[in-house]
C-alpha cells in the first residue's frame, strides 16, 4: 500500500475510532454491572460468558484501530475466562479472571477518557 | 468486484468498509449476522468475494460458510474467514466447510489488502476461463461431451467431506505455518497413466474418476483428521494431522482395495485399472510460509516420480506462490 493510500486510509478510520470509543464507554458500562455479577456465585458463570462475548469483540478490533494494549489486555482475560469456563469455575479460578478483567477496565477506561471530546 | 462483509460487530464492518475503499473496492455491502447475510446473497446479482466473521450468534460463519457452500452460485467463490478465533480446530472447520482463505484479528490491513488482491485474482481468473468455456461450447458438438478442461486442471470434486479447492489447501497450509502449529505432515497420491486415462475417457468419465479416487483417498486417510485437495494431473494432496505415521505400503492398499470394491470403468464398460502411487508424507515441522509450500511439492514429486506419464511439469499448479507474487 502506499504512503499516500495508508495516509487516506488513516484518515478514513479517524472516524471509526472515535466510533470505537463510543462503543468501548458503552461496553465498560455493560463490564461494570457483569463485574458486580461475577461476586454471585449463582450469577458467576452467565457473567463470565457476557464478559466474555464483549472482550472477545474489543480483543478483535482494538488492535486494528491502534489502540493494541487494550486489545492486547482484552485478549488476555478472554483467554482466562475460557479456562475458567472449562474448568467449571473453580473460586481461584474466577478470581484471576476478574483480576484480568479489572486490569483491562482500567487501561480501557483511560483509554476511552483519553479519546473522549472535551465538551 | 461486489464484496459481502458478515460481522456482528459493526466496527469490524466499518474497518473492512474502509479498508476495501481504499483499495479500490467500493461495492461492498454489510449484514451483521448470517440470517441477514442469507437474505443478501438471495438477490439475484451474486456476490463475487464474500467475508465472514467465524463467531457470531446463533448460525456462526462457518455454519454459513457450509450453506453459501451448498448454493450452486457460490460453489467456488472466494470466501474468506475474518476472525479472532485462531485456534487449529476453528481454521480446520473453517477450510473443511468451505473457506478459501483464512485471516486472523486483529488484522494486520497490509495482509487483508494481500488476501483480496488473491482474491480479486481469482475471480478475473475465473470469469476468464468462463468466458472461454463458452466459446468452446459454441463450437464444439455439445452431444460429445467434450473436454474443457486440461490433464493438468484442477478440476473441482464435489460433495466428498473433507476435499477442498487447492488454493485452499495452500493457503490453510500457509495458516499452519504462521500458527507455528507444527506437527502436520503432506501426502500425495498419484493415479499413474493418468495421460492416458485422460485421453480415453470422456469428460464426464473423468469428473467420475477423480471424484471416485477422493473418496478413497478419505477414506483411507480416516479416522485421522486431514484435508485433501486434488492438483491436477491425476494427483492428490492430503495436509494430515500431528502424529500422522501411515505406512506408505499399508495405505496404498487400503485404497486399491477400496477402487477394486468400486470397479471404476469408462462410459462404454471398460475398465479402468491402476494402483495408486503414495509418496513419502512430508513433515511441515520447521516450515514456515514458502518452506510450506515447498512441502507440498516435494510430497506431489514423491507421489509422481516414479510414474513415466508424470514427466508433464505440474508447475502450472502451483497458484498461490504465483498469485501472492503478482499482488504483493
Amino acid at each position: 500500500m502506499s504512503a499516500s493510500a495508508q495516509a487516506d486510509l488513516q484518515s478514513r478510520l479517524g472516524s471509526v475510532r472515535d466510533r470505537f470509543v463510543a462503543i468501548l464507554d458503552e461496553r465498560l458500562d455493560a463490564l461494570e454491572v457483569l463485574r458486580d455479577a461475577l461476586e454471585q456465585e449463582e450469577t458467576r458463570v452467565s457473567a463470565l460468558e457476557d464478559i466474555r462475548f464483549i472482550v472477545h469483540k474489543i480483543a478483535g478490533t482494538a488492535g486494528t484501530l491502534g489502540f493494541e494494549h487494550v486489545g492486547t489486555l482484552a485478549a488476555r482475560t478472554e483467554t482466562r475466562i475460557d479456562e475458567c469456563l472449562e474448568q467449571c469455575a473453580g473460586a481461584s479460578h474466577w478470581d484471576s479472571a476478574a483480576a484480568d478483567l479489572d486490569d483491562f477496565m482500567e487501561v480501557a477506561s483511560q483509554v476511552a477518557l483519553a479519546h473522549t471530546p472535551a465538551a | 468486484m461486489r464484496i459481502l462483509a458478515v460481522d456482528d460487530d459493526p466496527i469490524i464492518l466499518d474497518v473492512l468498509t474502509e479498508v476495501l475503499a481504499t483499495l479500490g473496492h467500493t461495492d461492498v455491502t454489510v449484514a451483521e449476522s448470517a440470517a441477514e447475510a442469507l437474505q443478501k446473497v438471495a438477490t439475484p446479482q451474486a456476490f463475487d468475494c464474500i467475508l465472514l466473521d467465524v463467531q457470531m450468534p446463533n448460525m456462526d460463519g462457518i455454519q454459513l460458510c457450509s450453506a453459501l457452500r451448498n448454493m450452486r452460485r457460490y460453489e467456488r467463490t472466494p470466501i474468506l474467514m475474518i476472525t479472532a478465533m485462531s485456534d487449529k480446530s476453528y481454521i480446520d472447520r473453517a477450510f473443511a466447510a468451505g473457506a478459501t482463505d483464512y485471516v486472523t484479528k486483529p488484522f494486520d490491513i497490509q495482509e487483508i489488502g494481500a488476501r483480496v488482491r488473491v482474491a480479486e485474482t481469482l475471480v478475473t481468473e475465473r470469469r476468464n476461463l468462463t468466458d472461454k468455456v463458452s466459446v468452446v461450447k459454441k463450437i464444439r458438438d455439445t452431444q460429445t461431451a467434450q473436454k474443457t478442461f486440461s490433464l493438468l486442471d484442477r478440476i473441482p470434486v464435489r460433495d466428498v467431506d473433507g476435499v477442498i479447492e487447492f488454493i485452499a489447501l495452500e493457503n490453510y497450509i500457509l495458516q499452519l505455518s504462521r500458527g507455528s502449529l507444527f506437527g502436520s505432515s503432506v501426502v500425495a497420491f498419484h493415479i499413474p497413466g493418468i495421460e492416458r486415462i485422460y485421453e480415453n475417457a470422456t469428460a464426464f468419465d473423468f469428473q467420475c474418476l477423480i471424484t471416485d479416487v477422493a473418496e478413497a483417498v478419505t477414506d483411507a486417510l480416516r479416522p485421522s483428521q486431514f484435508l485433501v485437495s486434488y492438483g491436477g494431473n491425476g494427483t492428490f494432496v492430503a495436509v494430515v494431522e500431528a502424529g500422522f505415521r501411515p505406512e506408505v505400503a499399508t495405505l496404498q492398499g487400503e485404497i486399491d482395495d477400496i477402487l477394486e470394491g468400486m470397479e471404476l470403468c469408462y462410459s462404454d464398460g471398460r475398465p479402468i485399472m491402476f494402483n495408486v502411487k503414495v509418496g513419502a508424507p512430508v513433515r511441515l515441522s520447521l516450515r514456515s510460509g514458502r518452506g510450506a509450500i515447498e512441502a507440498l511439492r516435494q510430497a506431489c514429486s514423491n507421489a509422481e516420480y516414479r510414474d513415466s506419464d508424470a514427466r508433464i511439469g505440474a508447475a502450472s499448479r502451483w497458484s498461490l506462490g504465483s498469485l501472492m507474487e503478482n499482488t504483493g
